[in-house]
Parts: structure tokens; sequence; C-alpha cells
């Protein structure tokens, strides 16, 4: 048992050794080669010549005449040590600008994730009990449309409508300019008030998958043999709602619930963008266009690592969560 | 209520514990959008069925898939509610109590009839460990008990019906357990809620062939240990013989939503009165007893008919050997053969119209 678990976390490691390394590689074969626009940038201010490599060395942790095998190490090593250069375009240690991108980034992803669980299983289990009803209906019928319309156009949409036509919550940021960041209610509320456009698009287009997996699971709990003894054993409603029926229909909605937290990381490069909300995606995106190679990988790596880290907390609680996930043991059989 | 106080002070002893009169269960059809104003297809899966259940008896049914087998068995311990007639709990309709009518509360009843299903799969909850779900029902009959003594309990049954090392077993989850081992779990937590009837609803097809007559002789030990009438739905009439004959039952044979004949199983199999007994005898192979006839079907078509559209009369004519004009006319009755031997068929009625008319040509 403690084997698998050695092993599960070995592969983390490997799995992120893995994704530098194709950052690393595919960047490389960008066309321009990642330094040729700060060279030439350097250039321009009137850097001289044969400065312009240290500069860029001294940037960047590389050493752009080196062989290629010599940058990677050196790019690695730095990583490794959460060093991952400076930002072209801001001027600023990757790592920080990364650092202060992510709360804002996380906060949005977490909480319409939550809200997208929440709400799916609560709908879900309610169509499940009512199965064939006007309500049940009338909310598989919700449910599918939403699905359907992408985010980025309820984002859009929602910002077009509350934003500018009805001036109810600001177009743009994650504060207001004038409010000092710190844990005063001022900046709870402003910080609220940013984020409820962004985390309404990304909810309401969720919502809908997970209540019509909940139903689906659920219904099939239902029609399960020990329902119906729990049932014949007198116990309360409520009890086999939430103990025999609830338990095992949210099951395998769980490792769903991580793997999705990691792949909406990835979404709020459009989200953010649609926000101008200076998260995680928003500055990949600005250095997409800028050409800033090295804000490029460190949000890219960023990224991929939280979804690996996701992948690995599901399959290590998995076990803990559903007793027939037996981590590699054998018995019985 | 008016039965009951009409009765003597003596009656009590003699009143079965579970009385079904004249049941019927029908399911409607859903209608699409194009049949909206059309009679809905109606599906007679219990059409008037009227049995006794003592204490500590056996009543055996058979009957082939789709006779409305399980319908009964779940009428009989109130899990599906009949479209007409009466279902009796020591005299109380269970209907009616559960709407409160009745000086017994409903959640006795409940818990005093259970049920053994076919799939051992799907009867166990596969998130809690064995002594979880044995504990469940020892903490609602029981909820003084202490947790060491609910353990000692769980363990000493879990040992009765044969599963060793108790605590070994006791801290498993069902995954873990094979079939027959869940379906003794299944057995375990229905005898902990002391019911006066459990359904075994093909209890045992699921099992390998080598357990069932263990399961068989594990229930039938227990039904006396612990005072308890077993309902045994099964579609397999040797299987249906050896519970009835050794838990001392009837056996109850089934056709399209009526029982067609009811009696200790010697006698229906040595002589069984209904043609449809008959075929049943037939298709179960160690109980050919003339295996010279054995390829030859005792009836006149395979084709099981439509129970949307039964057949009129007896709804076996259309395929029995032996029917005749009256059968497609009227309907037999359950009739006493000689002691609680009943069959539904004119010809046990030797003064019937049925001797009189012409027998059916195809």
């Amino acid at each position: 048992m403690g084997h698998y678990y050695l092993r599960r976390t070995a592969r983390v490691f490997v799995t992120i050794w893995l994704v530098a390394s194709l950052s690393f590689g595919l960047i490389r074969l960008l066309p321009g080669g990642p330094f040729t626009l700060l060279r030439a940038n350097l250039l321009r201010q009137g850097v001289p010549a044969s400065e312009v490599d240290a500069r860029i060395a001294n940037l960047q942790n590389i050493r752009p005449n080196a062989p290629l095998w010599e940058q990677y190490f050196d790019y690695m090593f730095a990583a490794a040590q959460g060093n991952l250069g400076t930002s072209i375009s801001l001027d600023e240690p990757v790592s920080q600008v990364i650092a202060e991108a992510v709360p804002w980034t996380v906060f949005i992803v977490l909480v319409s994730t939550i809200l997208i669980f929440v709400f799916g299983i609560l709908l879900g289990a309610i169509q499940a009990y009512w199965e064939g009803s006007r309500f049940d209906q009338l909310v598989s019928g919700v449910s599918i449309t939403l699905m359907s319309v992408p985010f980025y156009v309820v984002a859009v949409l929602a910002l077009f409508v509350f934003a500018y036509q009805f001036g109810w919550f600001p177009p743009a940021g994650t504060i207001g300019p004038t409010v000092e960041p710190g844990l005063t209610p001022e900046f709870v509320l402003s910080a609220l008030k940013h984020a409820v456009l962004p985390i309404f698009s990304y909810t309401i287009t969720g919502i809908g998958g997970q209540a019509l997996a909940m139903r689906g699971n659920s219904i099939q709990v239902l029609g399960n043999d020990y329902v119906e003894v729990a049932r014949l054993r007198g116990l309360s409603d409520r009890r086999i709602a939430t103990r025999y029926v609830a338990r095992n229909a949210i099951l395998p909605l769980y490792t769903g619930f991580l793997l999705l937290l990691g792949f909406r990381l990835g979404g709020t490069v459009i989200l953010e963008q649609i926000f101008s909300y200076p998260g995680l995606g928003y500055y990949m995106w600005s250095a997409l266009e800028s050409n800033d190679y090295p804000l490029m990988m460190g949000t890219f790596l960023v990224i991929t690592i939280a979804l690996v880290i996701g992948v690995y907390i599901a399959d290590l609680t998995y076990g803990i969560i559903d007793p027939r996930i037996s981590r590699g043991e054998t018995d019985a059989y | 209520m008016s039965r009951l106080e009409n009765r003597g002070p003596n009656s009590v002893t003699d009143e079965p514990l579970i009385s079904v009169e004249d049941v019927k269960v029908h399911f409607e059809k859903e209608r699409s959008l194009f049949e909206m104003f059309s009679e809905p297809d109606v599906v007679k899966a219990v059409d008037g069925v009227s049995v006794d259940i003592g204490e500590n008896d056996v009543l055996a049914l058979v009957g082939e898939s789709g006779c409305g087998k399980t319908t009964l068995g779940k009428t009989i311990i109130g899990l599906q509610k009949p479209s007409a007639g009466t279902i009796s709990y020591r005299g109380r309709d269970i209907w009616e109590t559960k709407a409160g009518n009745t000086d017994l509360s409903f959640a006795d009843i409940r818990s005093s009839l259970q049920i053994i299903h076919q799939d051992p799969g799907s009867s166990l909850n596969p998130n809690r460990r064995i002594v979880e779900t044995l504990s469940e029902p020892i903490r609602l009959t029981h909820p003084a008990i202490t947790a060491g003594e609910r353990r000692a309990r769980i363990h000493s049954l879990l040992e009765r019906v044969g599963m060793t090392p108790a605590r070994d077993f006791a801290s498993r989850y069902p995954h873990q357990l094979s079939g027959g081992e869940k379906q003794r779990v299944a057995l375990a937590r229905a005898l902990l809620m002391n019911p006066d009837v459990i359904l075994a609803d093909e209890a045992i097809s699921a099992l390998d062939v080598s357990l069932r007559v263990e399961m068989m002789d594990l229930m039938l030990d227990l039904q006396e240990e612990f005072n308890t009438s077993f309902v045994f739905i099964s579609h397999d009439l040797s299987n249906a013989r050896y519970f009835a004959e050794h838990g001392d039952g009837r056996v109850g044979v089934m056709y399209l939503g009526n029982l067609v004949e009811v009696g200790p199983p010697e006698q229906l199999i040595t002589d069984p009165q209904h043609p449809y007994t008959e075929v049943l005898r037939w298709a179960t192979p160690n109980l050919a007893l003339d295996a010279t006839n054995a390829s030859e079907p005792p009836m006149r078509k395979i084709d099981i008919p439509d129970p949307v559209n039964p057949p009129s009369g007896c709804r076996f004519h259309t395929r029995c050997p032996k029917a005749r004009e009256a059968c497609t006319q009227l309907q037999p009755e359950l009739r006493e053969v000689s002691d609680s031997h009943q069959v539904a068929c004119f010809r046990s009625d030797p003064d019937h119209e049925y001797w009189e008319s012409s027998e059916l040509e195809d």
C-alpha cells in the first residue's frame, strides 16, 4: 500500500519534469527563438553588442551562446529553485508576477468550481428523486442549453449587459483603483464585486453538465436493492438520501471535480482576457502577445503543475473515499 | 376491522399472518403523445390472487418469467400497492395502516416484512463495512444496546450463517465478499430485524449451483430458530420443491398473474392437477418422472401470450393440451381438491360443463 503512494508520488515529479522539458523545447522551436526580441530591444536601448549576451544571461539564467543542453540544465536547475527568469515585457521576476496573479485565478476557479458542484449536485439529486416530473424536464432542458453555450459567450454578454448597460459591476480589474490591499471590508467587497461576473459566467455554463451527471448517477443508485432494503428497515428518507444515495452518486463525480479544477485553470486564459482580470491566464495571454518567453514558460508550467497535482490528489484520496478502489492490494476473489 | 371483533377468543392462533385477498396489481403503460386519447395499455401483473401465509410457514412461488411472481411477492410484503383487493398483516390492512387508520403502527409492519434480493451485488451498500450494514437493524430494533453487545451479536450471527472468522468478515466491504457470502449477509441483515416474513426473491438464483442447497438449508435452519415465514420465489420447480418440502410448506404455481395451483410439494409434483404444473414438471429435467415422454412438451404452443392482452377465460387455454371450448369462455377459480391442495382448473370438478364442451382445434 505504501508502495503505491511512493510510486504515485514519484510519478508526479516525473510528469512535472517532462512538462518543464517540453515547455523548454517547444518554446525554443517557436520561430524567432526566445531571445531575438530581447536582444533587439537591448540593442535599441543602446546596450553595447558585446554586453548584450551577458545581460540576457544575467536576466534569464541562460547563456544564449551555450549549447542547447547546457541551456536546458541551466533552465531546469533555476526552475527547480523557483527562479523562472525575468519577464521581458514587465521587467519583473516571473515568479513574482505569477505569485501576484495566482491568488486571483485560484479564487475565481475554486469558487466557480465549488459553486458548480454544489448546485449541480443539488439540482441533479432533486431531479433524480422527481424523475420524469415537470421540474426534471425543465431543468434537463435548461442544463443542456447552458452546456452548449461556451462560457466566453456568456462572459461577453454578461460584461455587456451588467457592466456596460446597467453598470452594476466594474468591467475590469481585480479591485478598485483606490482600494488598498489588506483584510479590510472595502478590499473584500471590492474584490468580490470585481469577481462576480467572471465567476458567474464560469459557473452558469458548468452547472448543467454536473446536474445531468448527478441525475444519472442518482437514478442508478436509487435502483439498487440496498436502497429498497433501507426503506424496508424504516430508515428515514433523509438518512437514505444522504448516506445511501448521495454518497454513492457523488463518488464518481469526485475525480471529475479535481480534474475540472485543473482544466478550468487553463480556461482562464480566455476568461481573464475578457474581463481584463490580471490573473494567471491574463498574463499568459499578454506574454504570448509580446513574445515574453520567460513569462510564457512560467505560466504554462504553473497551470500544468496545478493539473498534475489535482489528478495526484484525486488518485491519493479516492481510495479513502471509495473503499472499492483498492490501491493495488488484492483481497478476496 | 369488523372481522377482528367478530372472532372468538381462540381464533387469534389460527389467524393467518399475512392474508392476501383477491389482490390485483395492474401497471399502466405510459402513453405517447399520439395515443393521448386512447385507452392506456394495462399489464395485469397480478390478477386476482388470494393466499394465506401462516406463522413459520413457507410458500414457494414458481412460474415462468413475467408471470407476476415477484410482483405478488412484493405485494405480500407491502412494497407494491395493489390496484384492487386487500392484503392484511395479522388482520390489519397494510395500506390502511400506512394511512394511519388502524391500531397498529406502520413501522411495526414495515420491520416485520423483509426481503432478500436476487442480485447479491446490488443488495449491500458498497460504502459500508459488513459490521456497519448489520448494526443498522440492531440499532433500530434495540436502541438501548451497547456497541460492544451489538458487535458480539453480529459476530455470533455471522458465525451462525457460516462466515468464519466472523471478526475478519465483519470488517470487510461488500466487494471483498463472494456472491454467496453477500447473500448470507443479506439474510443475516433481514433476520436481525426479527421479521415475521422474509421474501426471498430468487435469492439463490444468482448463486453457484453447488451453493444453492447449502443456502436453502441455512434459510430453513434459521427459519425455525428465528420463527420466520418465507415467501420463496424461484423459477426452478426443483428448488421450490426442495425448499417447500424441507420447510413443511406449500408450492404455488403462477401463470400470467393467476395462482393456478397451490399445494404440498410432494402432491403437486407427483400428481399435478393443473396442466401448467405438468409443463413445469416436464421442463425440470430431474422431475420428469417418465423420461420417455420428456421430448414432447405437454402443451400445444410454446409462445407466451401477451400479458397486455391476456387470453379470455382460462389464461392457459391457448397452450393447454386439454383445453376445451368452455375454457375460452370461463375463468376457473381456485378450488380444493384435497387437504390444502387447490387448483384452478375445470378438470378438477367432475360436474363442470367443461366435460360436455367440444375440444379446441388449432
